[in-house]
């Protein structure tokens, strides 16, 4: 599957390296640039920097063909807000 | 006072009883969660936001935020009118800018003097409502003359304003 994940905090960077370890395309988009170093050294997916809130980032991330969109911001409204770009535009 | 995208601060605030929700912070997705809240949570029938990224514009719509102000198109527009501020004044806008109405003065070098109306090459979709000539106000025909010094005044999309400001104010 082609996973897109929104958020590199705990979840996001735990579930990318899960992810990724059995067998998933992934990419994480993040806007801190410094946690992507909660990645694991041997991730093999790719990292987006920037705002997911913003609708080139997300077309950055190749998200109109994911299968599955993980949103895991420490940000409820954020959360809300791209979850429903990703529905409403791709 | 307290954080609005609490659902508990915005029942405080009374949003059950709420005609008309209105959230103006800086933050979309601020605004959009306050919007969605109050319509699902406490049944708020219009909602209104703003909306400071313009391409969120369409999400918003799409959701059934009621109202949208989209920040960017409201500070260009109001830019726009002052650039143009010399020879344009008594300028409003109808329907969030969607039609503007606006007064400008024929400068002696514009292309429109001593023509009559008719045969000023104008686009379809600006309308004349009236010359205003030594403070006397006529409502335009095709066969009115236009004057240097006359104010006219243009009913027009905002797209079109520039072309109509351009043939009566004359070529800057």
């Amino acid at each position: 599957m082609f996973i897109v994940i929104v958020g590199c905090g705990r979840t996001g960077s735990l579930l990318a390296e899960n992810l990724s370890r059995s067998g998933h395309e992934v990419v994480v988009i993040e806007h801190d640039p410094e946690s992507f170093s909660s990645l694991p050294v041997d991730f093999s997916g790719f990292q987006i920097e920037g705002d997911a809130a913003e609708n080139d980032i997300l077309k950055e991330g190749k998200i109109e063909s994911a299968d599955l969109v993980i949103i895991s911001t420490g940000n409820d409204q954020i959360n809300y807000l791209v979850a429903q770009l990703a529905k409403v535009n791709f | 006072m307290g954080d609005a995208t609490d659902k508990n601060i915005l029942e405080d605030a009374g949003a059950y009883k709420a005609d008309n929700l209105v959230s103006l912070t800086q933050k979309d997705y601020n605004n959009l969660f306050i919007c969605k809240m109050a319509m699902n949570y406490f049944g708020v029938e219009k909602t209104t936001a703003l909306v400071n990224n313009p391409e969120n514009e369409e999400l918003f719509n799409t959701l059934g935020i009621t109202g949208i102000f989209n920040i960017t198109d409201l500070i260009s527009s109001i830019i726009e009118q002052n650039v143009a501020a010399d020879d344009v004044s008594n300028l409003t806008l109808i329907e969030e800018g969607k039609l503007s109405i606006f007064q400008v003065e024929v400068s002696p070098n514009s292309e429109a003097v001593n023509k009559e109306i008719k045969e000023i090459e104008l686009p379809l979709t600006i309308v004349l409502g009236g010359i205003i000539r030594n403070g006397d106000i006529t409502i335009p025909r095709g066969g009115s003359k236009v004057q240097a010094g006359d104010k006219i005044v243009i009913i027009s999309l905002p797209e079109e304003q520039a072309k109509a400001i351009k043939v009566f104010g004359g070529e800057e």
